[in-house]
């Protein structure tokens, strides 16, 4: 009879090196699959706790500039004395554009009721070389100083110079940093255009609890709009790493053309791309139609800047998609130009900044946009008294 | 002598007055190149579009974008040819559009009138600013080119007047909801427009009024001669841009619940392009309707492929102007090697 041949049995020792084979190696997997994750379990924990710290910080902001503005403006007082009769030459880049012929408008009067300077204004039609011509007779008719609004000033370098080689005084204005005199100019007044572009972004923010992804559009023929695009992007990245933006440039005479179809075509591209951040509503206007004619008005959120009447009306159309139209107090920025004017006039230093009054205007606070004069909405207008007050006769 | 109309078949005139169509004596292939070539090259676009994006361009909403969010500019192009289509050059189009709008958003806006009498009185308006610009034009004597550049700032300047040179709105929720209610996903202005080319290829290809038009295009002297009643024709043509354009601009302004009085600027160049782009299809050398429609679309389409990939700004500007030259060099190389052949 034959032996069966014994199955080989593993022994013992065999099994227990087994067995600590297979525990060094789960060991080993476990601490490179540790070692590769932890940094991004902690860069995305860290970034869920940026960005918590961060949403707290822009919803603060948004809540914030809710309120009516405050006043923060200059406290310097400025002598009238011997600016009656002193003549300004405001270029205007274009006077067709609503709020630069209100800006124009109000300051021309401001600047003859108090201190009896005669403004007169140019417009340039968009047009360089007309802006040229406003300089040209400036020095032709010796004005006392030059206004320019809304022009880059790398475009004139020449004109002002030839300006102060004539005596004459330059002012800019809205061109995006406010006291910026890198262009040459004496003064330089404008909106905050930063503090508009991160209250843009605050508010993106907020409003997407933290998870948002949007598009910015600039128009960058526009001196001001690079720095309220960028202001927008770097406080989104500071506040809101796991939020999501795009840029894209649509310059003024391709808004009513492109805007539509570009925002359209970003929601076809991109469900998740809900929110839509042109940086004017001007420029928001022919898109808030496209979006109402797709029905999309509940699925996207469009958050821009200017309150311009007859378009921050829309932010009590839930079919136009608009949620945010941050204003800027315009008649705040004629008393702010007039009060450059006086200053660079009678020699006095020009104000860096006069933190011209913003506010938020939203779905919760859009029963405030009523009729068509914008003053009331910004519930504050002690800027008046607080200019006047610095003008000493 | 036998009317012009009995003499010119079908709606490719081979002879008019011995002028001979450019169609008629080339190759076969070549006639349906230049004949088609705009419509082939806008189904090449989508083709390479959706080649490139195949899970987002070949879609509805695609089509729904393409086709619902240019129609304005198919009411001004359209509009636009008929003028064109007699041989005046109407530049005061665009201010029309703006123009339109503003009257009809102040009208029903600002001052509360009803809906229909808002856009009555616009369109009343928008014609008769045809007929001055017709008779400037065409019975007083200066080129049209010239009086629609006045008639035309004056239109701005108007419509910065009316409005307080202020974006304004209040346009009836009505209207408003009206232009954006929707058949199979897209706005009912597409369907007004598609309307709108239809009829324009009616009277201009299937009418006695429509060959009249073309042989005043052709040789104003030598219709006149014949008898055709040039100056009412090229009259029509005048009146017919204007009043299509501030029906645009209303248009316009329902769609977007508000009327810019400085938008309608901005569809004049867009305009020219897309009627001339148009006058190399389908019927080349002549200003078609579905020429212009084919070459709207062709234009939109390419631009919306852009905005997918991802461009924006200047590239549509580049395609824009790229394909107008492209499409009028092309067709203008066939009609001069057509001729020498001859």
């Amino acid at each position: 009879m034959r032996r069966a041949t014994p199955i080989a049995r593993p022994d013992a020792g065999s099994r227990s090196r087994k067995k600590s084979f297979a525990a060094l190696s789960l060991t080993v997997g476990m601490a490179v699959t540790a070692s590769v994750l932890a940094p991004v379990v902690s860069a995305s924990a860290a970034s869920s706790t940026a960005t918590s710290a961060g949403l707290i910080r822009a919803t603060a902001v948004v809540k914030a500039y809710r309120k009516p503005p405050v006043w923060k403006g200059p406290s310097a007082k400025v002598s009238l004395k011997g600016l009656a009769g002193k003549r300004v030459v405001y270029i205007n880049v274009s006077s067709g554009i609503p709020v630069l012929k209100y800006w124009s408008d109000h300051v021309t009067a401001l600047a003859l009721k108090y201190g009896g300077v005669k403004v007169e204004v140019v417009d340039a039609k968009g047009s360089v070389d007309e802006a040229n011509k406003g300089f040209a007779m400036a020095i032709a008719t010796k004005a006392d100083a030059v206004l320019l609004q809304a022009f880059s000033t790398s475009l004139f370098t020449k004109q002002i110079a030839d300006a102060h080689a004539a005596g004459i005084k330059v002012i800019t204005g809205n061109t995006g940093v406010p006291g910026d005199v890198s262009g040459g100019q004496d003064a330089e007044v404008s909106f905050d255009y930063a503090q508009v572009g991160r209250i843009q972004a605050d508010w993106f923010i907020m409003d997407s609890k933290g998870k948002g992804k949007g598009l910015v559009v600039s128009s960058n023929d526009v001196p001001a709009s690079p720095t309220q695009a960028n202001a927008i992007v770097a406080e989104t990245k500071k506040n809101c790493p796991s939020c999501n933006l795009i840029t894209k440039d649509v310059q003024i005479p391709q808004w009513q053309t492109s805007i539509p179809t570009l925002f359209q075509s970003t929601i076809n591209t991109d469900p998740s791309r809900t929110y839509l951040l042109p940086i004017y509503d001007g420029q928001s206007l022919p898109g808030l139609g496209a979006i109402r004619a797709a029905g999309a008005g509940s699925k996207v959120s469009v958050g821009t800047f200017n309150a311009s009447p007859g378009i921050v009306e829309s932010l009590n159309d839930p079919k136009s998609g608009l949620k945010l139209d941050i204003g800027g107090n315009n008649e705040w920025w004629a008393y702010a130009g007039t009060d450059t004017i006086f200053r660079v006039l009678s020699g006095t230093a020009p104000i860096k900044n006069y933190n011209i009054g913003l506010r938020v205007f939203d779905t919760s606070n859009s029963n405030l946009i009523k009729g068509t004069d914008d003053g009331p909405w910004y519930g504050f207008t002690g800027f008046r008294g607080r200019f006047t007050a610095l003008w000493k006769k | 002598m036998s009317k012009i109309e009995d003499q010119v078949p079908g709606d490719v005139p081979a002879v008019i007055n011995g002028s001979v169509s450019r169609l008629g004596r080339l190759p076969q292939v070549t006639q349906r190149l230049e004949r088609y070539g705009v419509l082939f090259a806008w189904v090449a676009v989508a083709i390479l579009f959706s080649i490139l994006l195949p899970k987002t361009f070949p879609t509805w909403p695609t089509v729904r974008l393409i086709f619902g969010t240019q129609t304005v500019i198919l009411f001004a192009t359209i509009g636009l040819m008929f003028s064109l289509a007699v041989g005046e050059f109407d530049l005061s189009m665009g201010s029309m559009v703006g123009f339109g709008g503003s009257m009809m958003t102040v009208l029903n806006g600002t001052n509360h009138w009803p809906v229909w009498a808002a856009v009555g009185l616009t369109l009343v308006v928008s014609f008769l600013f045809g007929c001055i610009n017709a008779f400037l034009s065409v019975y007083i004597g200066v080129q049209s080119i010239i009086i629609t550049l006045g008639t035309g700032t004056l239109l701005a300047g108007l419509s910065l007047a009316i409005t307080g040179g202020q974006v304004v709105t209040g346009i009836s929720t009505s209207l408003v909801d009206f232009i954006s209610t929707q058949f199979l996903g897209i706005p009912l202005p597409f369907y007004f427009a598609v309307l709108l080319t239809v009829v324009a290829w009616f009277i201009l290809q299937q009418t006695p009024l429509g060959r009249r038009m073309i042989f005043v295009q052709e040789n104003r002297e030598v219709a006149r001669l014949a008898g055709l009643k040039v100056k009412r024709i090229r009259a029509g043509g005048l009146i017919a841009t204007a009043t299509i354009a501030g029906f645009a601009g209303m248009v316009l302004a329902g769609t977007n619940g508000a009327a810019n009085p400085q938008a309608g600027s901005y569809y004049l160049l867009p305009a020219f392009a897309a009627a001339f782009l148009g006058s190399t299809a389908i019927i080349p050398g002549r200003f078609n309707a579905i020429g212009t429609f084919v070459a709207v679309y062709f234009l939109v389409t390419g631009i919306t492929g852009l905005q997918y990939l991802g461009y924006a700004g200047w590239p549509e500007q580049v395609f824009y102007g790229g394909s107008l030259v492209l499409a009028v060099t092309i067709s203008h190389l066939v009609g001069r090697h057509q001729i020498k052949g001859n």
